[in-house]
């Protein structure tokens, strides 16, 4: 907010009413209208707020560097994205992996693959993949299927590299749910949740097919601005949520079969909720952060 | 009941004290009237004193039931009753309970009045007149409503005879006299104004003269003038303020005092003598000669005052009816002079001397009245009251002398003086022996008064003698005055030889006297009892009264009581006066008894009852001779109604006897009080000795001083002496001086001559001085001048040779002047060239400056020509900073399209090589498909080999590993393999190539890649062809 030079007196009072919307969208605005643009700024801008949903396909594609920060070439990468997509699309028809069959979440995962080179003759396209969730996630989302792919590949790339800090994440989300709840971190210890719950392939598909899209839009719009810590809060903030039912559970097969049913408008008063905890506590981007008081 | 009346009338004393005791103690224990009526009735059934006296003493709420008793008595009829009550009621006002002055309240007290007024026989009216008169004083202050009838009642008795048919018997009248007399007086002394108003309007009518002359008037005569009659008014006499500090006795004394008699002065006189003498010899001081006359005083007196106790009181009482312990003391003080003279005899003589002393006792008191006589008129009896001491008629005449005497002896205390008294008092007391009813004597001798007063009377009223309604009275007074002497005789010297020289003998003879007197007590015992048969009621009261006679049974005891008292007396005289009270009660009762038959004899008798009697000394015995002559007499006149006279005589008596008693005792009681008095008196009187002694010292003390004084004057004088003698010598002095002075003074008037003379001498020298002074300072005057001048010279010549100076110089200086003046012209020449330099150089300056502000005007130019250039360099340089900006943008962009180109590149590589793979994989496919039928699947590798080797060969060194067999084996197996083949090539020439262009040639590249995009594989060997031909 402080980054933004030209918000008066309205902008504040906006905001104490709680109509955010009306201002964020016009600082996006401002934001999107500058050149180049300025990505740190986009950003804090995740971060701080949830990005609206027209916004959220340019924002997306600059944060993760589907497109660049200069607007003026814009068109002509879109351009050779969606080429390079009608190839990687031909070829995979030429190839008859893909038939009209097949869905298109699989034949994204295997035009991936293809891009990536590990596409064999032998691989199973068909093969679970957190790549596959994400694609139906962002399916949900966007329309353009050059958009989503991409959009996919990058999103994907940009989790991978915090691949390797999964295991922290996942204690440090258990001592934050002891922290807040002692007697539910209990219950789950007592049934082993923290060595069997897929913690980490949630992390890894950052909800994708968890939680509702919508919740998951507001989720990702911090991951995408650089926080995966949130993740942690979402989780304990699932729990919570999900306390009197998970508190019936005996092991963690029925845990996860219940977390899987959670109605949209649970998912997103957990996202928010997780949202606010998260801020609450110093908007940590990594597990490294320590909380602002 | 009836055993207790009758313990009461016990002859055992203390039973009849314990018995009275008792009843008493019933009476205030028990409320109900009952006891008292029955006392009161037993009273009047038996005459029984110890009832009386009971009832007397009755408490308070039982009065009511006694006054309501009296009342019915006396209202009753019977006269016996009346009279029984009225005694009662007499005994009871003299014993004056507390609750007497309620009587006034009571219905009792107006009937007591109303009897007064109605009643015509003489014995109650008598003991209720009585009664009244001793009432009166006990309630001053309430009787101001009954005044009126008091005085009516006054009237009445004072007009009996006239109105009152019935004539009274002489005694009876001399009673009547007697408590009249006493009646008016109360009223004169208590109420003088509302008393003399009555008078006054009361006999004012004509009828009532004569009343007036012959009974209020001689009464009248004898009071003196009430001095309430000057200070006070008819209201403000009877009001309670004013009797609110009187005591009755004190009523009684003031009553008394306006009695015209002069014992009353006498007392006054000696009380004051007796005391001034004590107090003299008390205080012991240098005044001896005041002393030794003062304890001659002392004795006589003593002496007397003793002689007054036992024997001569009696005489007294005779005198004055109204005041016996006045008479008393006055007869006592006469005597005591007499006795002085006794004592006399009695040294030098032997028994002789009583017996007169007593009889000068008795006359004693006569003489007083006799004076007083003599002062109102000279009487024709007169029996030598001047002569006192030698003429000496027998009887009559003894009284008369020892008159006199008594005055006498007061002055002087001259013992041959007192013997012719004694002689005188002897003669008389013969004679009286003699003579024992020598009562004319008697009557002569006092009568003085009454005689008087009679002759007055018939002065006055000598129209009234025949109705003789006052005339007896006054007659009677007169013979009641007589008789009361006579009596007085009988009483205090005894009628008979006997008893009186017995008597005479052992009081006079002070230190032996006791065998006469036992035979006194002999007769006197026997003659108690004879008497209570005789007269029994009197004989109770006559117990009751004097407890002293009773109770001892010896006379002889009394006696020496007596004169032991006497004695006591003698050493102090204070105690006197108390003492002969002490004894007074007892000889009043005996006069009273001796009286009484003697009254009922004769008519004169009547008076000694009231006499209350100091005489002791008086024996039954005379009482008993009395009685019978009074029996002989009464027979002689009395024959008509002897026993009811006797009776009422009797009852006469008592009531007189008991208003006597009374009064005797307010008197006593006065008397001590005035004894009380008289002990202040002398501790003053001590006071004023000592004081006087003081005074004394004091004189002493001034003495001293006196002397002292006197030596200071003989020192002063002597010191003045020496004093003129040293004056004189300085007059010497002062003289011889003068003449010095003199001589001095001459000398000294020459030398002033000659002094004024040198004076004349100086003057004419001084004016010679002067003078010659004045020319000095001339002659200086001149020299001064003379100086100045010379300095004034001294200075022209200085300037003068400085002038000269000066103009030497002044030559030169012109000299010099003339020289510079030759030099000028040479100094105009150079002026000029100086003024040309200066224009020149003007103009040099001019052409300067122009020459800076042309250059000043190009640099200026020149500035604002680097200012621009600045400006345009700046421009510049943003302009530069905007392309360098945009520049890197658009190499930013493009190395984005380039990124993107390449990703796209490489996933057509990767798209290749899964193509490749797919061919490869079909290749085999064909191959085994081929070999079943003509190849063995080995050969397959000898093709790979081969491709290897032409792909060594080929152009395109760049390709990958991968690549290599691949497109080998394209190249080997089908045409469109090959031209993929070349494709593949031209695109790495073409990357090879794009290494090596220029930028700004990147443009037409771009759009040639693009084309080639485009063409895609149908386009292929044109582009090959053209990216050849470059």
């Amino acid at each position: 907010m402080a980054t933004h030079d030209d918000r008066n007196f309205r902008s504040t009072y906006y905001e104490k009413v709680g109509c955010r919307s009306v201002e964020e969208k016009k600082s996006l605005d401002i934001l999107l209208k500058e050149k180049p643009l300025d990505k740190v700024k986009l950003k804090q801008f995740c971060l701080r707020f949830s990005v609206p949903s027209a916004y959220r396909n340019i924002v997306w594609k600059l944060l993760l560097d589907v497109l660049p920060i200069y607007v003026d070439c814009h068109t002509f990468i879109m351009q050779q994205r969606k080429e390079e997509y009608s190839d990687l699309y031909r070829t995979l028809q030429i190839l008859r992996v893909v038939d009209p069959m097949i869905h298109r979440p699989q034949s994204f995962y295997a035009m991936w693959l293809l891009q990536t080179g590990q596409l064999h003759f032998n691989t199973n396209v068909m093969k679970e993949h957190s790549f596959v969730h994400l694609v139906q996630s962002f399916m949900q989302f966007f329309d353009d299927d050059a958009d989503i792919f991409w959009l996919t590949s990058f999103f994907y790339n940009h989790i991978q590299k915090n691949k390797s800090e999964y295991g922290k994440l996942a204690e440090c989300t258990w001592g934050f749910l002891e922290r807040e709840d002692v007697a539910l971190y209990k219950h789950l210890l007592k049934i082993r949740g923290n060595g069997e719950l897929p913690l980490e392939k949630w992390f890894d598909s950052c909800f994708a097919g968890v939680l509702n899209e919508n919740a998951l839009g507001k989720i990702w719009d911090k991951i995408c601005g650089g926080s995966y810590k949130i993740m942690s809060f979402l989780v304990v903030n699932l729990f919570m949520n999900q306390k009197h039912r998970l508190l019936k559970c005996i092991d963690t097969k029925a845990v996860i079969e219940c977390l899987k049913n959670i109605p949209e408008e649970t998912a997103e008063l957990i996202a928010t909720k997780s949202i606010d905890m998260w801020q609450q506590n110093g908007s940590p981007l990594t597990i490294y952060d320590k909380p602002k008081i | 009941m009836a055993e207790i009346l009758q313990q009461l009338e016990s002859h055992n004393r203390p039973i009849a004290d314990e018995t009275k005791q008792k009843i008493h103690e019933i009476i205030s224990q028990n409320k109900d009237p009952w006891l008292v009526n029955g006392l009161y009735d037993y009273y009047l059934s038996t005459y029984s004193v110890r009832a009386l006296e009971i009832l007397i003493n009755v408490r308070e709420p039982h009065h009511i039931h006694l006054f309501d008793k009296l009342l019915e008595s006396i209202r009753c009829s019977k006269t016996e009753t009346k009279i029984q009550a009225l005694t009662l009621l007499g005994y009871m006002v003299d014993k004056q309970p507390t609750w007497l002055y309620k009587i006034t309240q009571h219905a009792l007290f107006k009937e007591v009045l109303k009897l007064l007024k109605q009643e015509c026989e003489i014995v109650p009216l008598l003991s209720a007149l009585l009664a009244l008169v001793v009432l009166l004083p006990c309630i001053p202050a309430s009787m101001k409503p009954f005044l009126q009838e008091v005085f009516e009642i006054f009237s009445r008795l004072a007009a009996w005879n006239c109105n009152t048919p019935q004539k009274l018997l002489e005694d009876q009248m001399v009673h009547m006299q007697v408590s009249l007399f006493a009646l008016f007086h109360r009223l004169y002394g208590m109420y003088p104004c509302n008393f003399l108003t009555y008078l006054r309007d009361h006999y004012r009518h004509k009828d009532r003269i004569p009343i007036f002359n012959h009974t209020i008037k001689p009464m009248l005569q004898r009071v003196q003038m009430h001095p309430l009659l000057v200070t006070t008014t008819k209201d403000s006499e009877t009001t309670t303020e004013r009797w609110m500090k009187h005591t009755p006795n004190d009523v009684v004394m003031e009553c008394e005092r306006f009695s015209v008699d002069t014992k009353d002065r006498s007392l006054q006189e000696t009380c004051l003598m007796t005391t001034n003498v004590n107090f003299r010899s008390r205080s012991g001081t240098a005044n001896s000669s005041i002393i030794e006359t003062s304890q001659q005083f002392l004795k006589s007196t003593s002496l007397n005052t003793n002689i007054s106790d036992t024997n001569f009181f009696s005489p007294s009482q005779i005198l004055s009816c109204q005041t016996p312990p006045v008479t008393e003391t006055t007869t006592g003080f006469m005597l005591s002079h007499i006795q002085g003279t006794g004592q006399s005899i009695i040294q030098s003589q032997e028994g002789t001397s009583p017996p007169e002393a007593a009889i000068e006792a008795t006359p004693e008191t006569t003489p007083i009245k006799v004076g007083e006589d003599y002062n109102n008129k000279p009487r024709p009896h007169a029996l030598a009251p001047t002569s006192p001491l030698r003429i000496i008629p027998p009887g009559n005449s003894s009284n008369e002398n020892s008159v006199p005497n008594s005055p006498l002896p007061i002055q002087r205390i001259d013992s041959p003086v007192s013997q012719e008294d004694e002689e005188v008092l002897a003669i008389v007391s013969q004679s009286e022996l003699r003579h024992p009813g020598l009562r004319q004597c008697d009557s002569v001798i006092q009568d003085s008064d009454r005689a008087a007063e009679e002759d007055i009377a018939e002065e006055h009223g000598s129209p009234c003698t025949s109705g003789g309604l006052h005339q007896p009275n006054i007659k009677q007074m007169n013979n009641f005055r007589q008789n009361m002497n006579r009596l007085r005789h009988h009483s205090q010297c005894g009628s008979d030889g006997e008893p009186f020289d017995l008597q005479m003998s052992g009081s006079s003879s002070t230190d032996s006297n006791s065998l006469p007197v036992s035979t006194i007590t002999v007769r006197r015992a026997n003659s108690c009892p004879e008497m209570k048969k005789g007269l029994v009621s009197y004989n109770k009261e006559f117990l009751n009264e004097k407890t002293m006679l009773e109770e001892c049974d010896d006379d002889e005891d009394q006696e020496q009581e007596r004169f032991n008292g006497s004695e006591y007396v003698r050493k102090e005289l204070s105690c006197a006066e108390t003492q002969t009270e002490n004894f007074w009660p007892m000889p009043y009762e005996h006069l009273f008894l001796s009286v009484f038959p003697n009254h009922d004899n004769t008519e004169p008798k009547v008076t000694p009852a009231q006499s209350p009697a100091p005489n002791t000394v008086f024996n039954p015995s005379t009482i008993y001779d009395i009685i019978e002559k009074y029996t002989e007499v009464g027979v002689q006149i009395n024959e008509k109604d002897p026993i009811k006279s006797l009776k009422d005589q009797v009852q006469l008596l008592s009531q007189q006897l008991l208003f006597e008693r009374h009064r005797r005792e307010t008197h006593a009681i006065k008397n001590r009080t005035l004894f009380t008095e008289v002990t202040v008196n002398r501790v003053s009187d001590e006071k004023i000795s000592a004081l006087s002694d003081q005074v004394k010292m004091q004189g002493e003390y001034i003495e001293t001083l006196r002397n002292d004084l006197n030596i200071c004057k003989k020192e002063k004088i002597a010191i003045e002496k020496e004093a003129k003698d040293d004056i004189r010598r300085m007059e010497e002095n002062y003289k011889d001086l003068q003449n010095n002075f003199e001589t001095f003074k001459d000398k000294n008037h020459y030398l002033q001559l000659e002094l004024e003379a040198e004076k004349n001498k100086l003057s004419d020298k001084d004016k010679k001085w002067q003078i010659a002074m004045s020319e000095i300072f001339d002659a200086h005057a001149e020299v001064a001048v003379a100086k100045e001048q010379v300095i004034k010279l001294d200075k022209c010549r200085f300037e003068l040779e400085k002038v000269n100076k000066e103009l030497l110089l002044a030559g030169e200086l012109i000299l010099k002047y003339e020289e510079r003046l030759g030099e000028l012209d040479v100094l105009r020449r150079c002026e000029e060239e100086q003024i040309h330099l200066t224009e020149t150089y003007n103009h040099e300056i001019a052409a300067l400056q122009q020459q800076l502000e042309s250059k000043n005007l190009i640099i200026e130019a020149h500035r604002s020509r680097i200012s621009e250039l600045e400006q345009a360099m700046c421009h510049h340089g943003e302009a530069e900073a905007m392309y360098k900006k945009t520049f890197n943008d658009l190499r930013e962009e493009f190395h984005e399209k380039i990124k993107s180109v390449e990703s796209k590149y490489r996933s057509q590589l990767s798209v290749n090589q899964a193509l490749e793979e797919k061919i490869f994989d079909l290749y085999q496919q064909v191959e085994s498909t081929c070999r079943r039928g003509v190849h063995s699947p080995d050969t397959s590798s000898c093709h790979e080999v081969n491709a290897t080797m032409t792909d060594r060969t080929g152009t395109a060194p760049g390709l990958s590993p991968h690549s290599s067999p691949l497109s080998a084996s394209l190249t080997s197996s089908e045409g469109s393999m090959a031209f993929v083949h070349s494709e593949m090539k031209n695109l790495q020439v073409i990357m090879d190539q794009r290494d090596t262009v220029t930028i700004v040639r990147s443009s037409t590249i771009e759009s040639d890649i693009s084309q080639e995009a485009h063409s895609s594989t149908t386009t292929s060997p044109s582009i090959v062809t053209s990216n050849k031909n470059d």
